[in-house]
């Protein structure tokens, strides 16, 4: 009798000390650059819940997720591409696929993780499950010549668009075939410097640096070309020096109009995304970096380049101007949203914190210590197109 | 503020990124006046802005000396 006591007690000890049973929908993690760290975190506690290291160079790191919210895959700068269970927290797989790398994106059907390389520049196709390289497309774009490659975003059908910075081209490969991909290649302006696909999958876009403008591409109908928008947006005026290259994903679409962060100027452009014309601008204090929409599209939220990459202003899109304007800390790098937008989280880099604000009140209603911390990537990425 | 801001474009561990790497090896065979130039002037046609705003130019000096020997961490 007694043995078959301790033989329940064991069971139910083993019982308690398993795995605990939850979901990721409330799940993330903070990369903190310096230290080759990520801190996960939990969006309902507002805590981190682990933290896990030896992730390399992690500035400009960022990350996707498997489609079930459970894995993260964290491209870091130094060309490393770790595969993260975030409910075991521990790295499942880490693979060195290129020397410079800064990104990434995950294939519609969850089974191809293709990453953007700077050195050598072209893109690679990973199997998700085991991180086996599938393929690679360089990214030559005349004899001899490879450019970096910038702006990669999934779109519909297992198709990865994504802009060539020295080439000044768009190009769409698919992976439908995941070990012999098919390009095609659009002339797109000089200099693309960032991209994104709109939230439909519709539409790729290009920032160019070169010369002002934005490059759109239907992707619906591929064969009409690459076309200019927003020429000359900045015509008659002195090029402002930019401190730091702005980022267009995360982008925002609200109420049928798209706000986009004007390079080199102290503005957030608004497009008709109908017309693909500019309707209005609205001044901010500081160079863009990231101009992202709160998950309603009630709010944009804007911060800056250096030296103004301490504050952060808040648009509201119904009255088209600036509603609130925050000193949330010093080096505000990244913001993500709580997947209905309650709470948004900004990194600040030099405070070594998370902040937490809520986005009705604008009060700060919690913070996580990090080391450096830069980007912030939420599970709800996992089921939306281009993130 | 050489990692940090320099490094949103040539890299934390100025190994590069959009723009070149700032390492000793990289910079060896450079004239120090031009690097510096670079930094206060910055380049046109490329995305290197001008410093100028918030750099004198001994401080530029300083930074292409202090990246020549291998920026301190």
């Amino acid at each position: 009798m007694r043995l078959l006591l301790s033989l329940c007690l064991v069971l139910f000890l083993a019982a308690c000390a398993g795995p605990q049973v939850r979901g990721t929908g409330d799940l993330g993690l903070i990369i903190e650059r310096a230290s080759g760290h990520v801190t996960l975190v939990d969006t309902s506690t507002r805590q981190p819940y682990a933290r896990i290291g030896g992730l390399g160079d992690l500035s400009h790191a960022s990350v996707v997720y498997s489609r079930d919210g459970r894995y993260a895959f964290v491209f870091g700068r130094d060309g490393g591409l770790t595969k993260i269970d975030l409910l075991e927290a521990k790295v499942v797989k880490r693979v060195i696929q290129s020397g410079n790398a800064i990104g990434g994106s995950i294939s519609q059907d969850g089974r191809i993780v293709v990453a953007q390389n700077y050195t050598p520049g072209g893109i690679k196709a990973f199997d998700a499950a085991t991180l086996e390289l599938l393929s690679e497309v360089p990214a030559e774009y005349a004899p001899g010549k490879f450019s970096k490659v910038v702006g990669l975003a999934d779109t519909p059908g297992n198709k990865f668009a994504y802009a060539l910075f020295e080439g000044g081209e768009i190009r769409v490969t698919d992976f439908s075939d995941p070990r012999a991909p098919k390009t095609q290649r659009f002339p797109a302006g000089s200099q693309p410097y960032d991209g994104l696909v709109t939230p439909d999958g519709r539409y790729f876009l290009a920032g160019l640096f070169g010369e002002d403008g934005v490059a759109l591409l239907d992707l619906w109908q591929p064969e009409k070309g690459a076309r200019k928008i927003l020429e000359n947006y900045g015509k008659g005026q002195e090029k402002l020096p930019v401190f730091k290259m702005p980022h267009l994903r995360g982008w925002s679409v609200a109420q049928g109009k798209a706000y986009l962060p004007a390079i080199g100027r102290h503005e957030v452009l608004v497009v008709d995304v109908a017309t693909w014309k500019e309707v209005g601008r609205i001044p901010v204090r500081g160079q863009p970096v990231f101009v992202m929409a709160r998950p309603d599209g009630r709010q944009v939220w804007v911060n800056f380049a250096f030296p103004d990459y301490g504050k952060v202003d808040v648009i509201d899109t119904l009255s088209g101007k600036v509603a609130q304007q925050l000193e949330p800390g010093k080096g505000i790098l990244h913001m993500e949203f709580t997947p209905r937008g309650e709470n948004v989280w900004l990194s600040a880099r030099d405070d070594n914190k998370v902040v937490i604000y809520d986005t009705s009140s604008f009060a700060r209603v919690g913070e996580i210590a990090a080391d450096n911390p830069s980007g912030i990537f939420f599970t709800s990425r996992a089921a939306r197109i281009g993130f | 503020m050489v990692r940090q801001d320099c490094g949103s474009c040539h890299g934390m561990t100025l190994q590069g990124g959009l723009g070149p790497a700032l390492l000793p090896d990289t910079l060896r065979d450079k004239p120090p006046e031009g690097l510096a130039a670079t930094i206060y002037y910055g380049r046109p046609g490329t995305p290197m802005p001008p410093w100028k705003s918030f750099l004198s130019e001994s401080e530029a000096d300083w930074i292409v000396n202090k990246l020549m020997s291998g920026f301190p961490q």
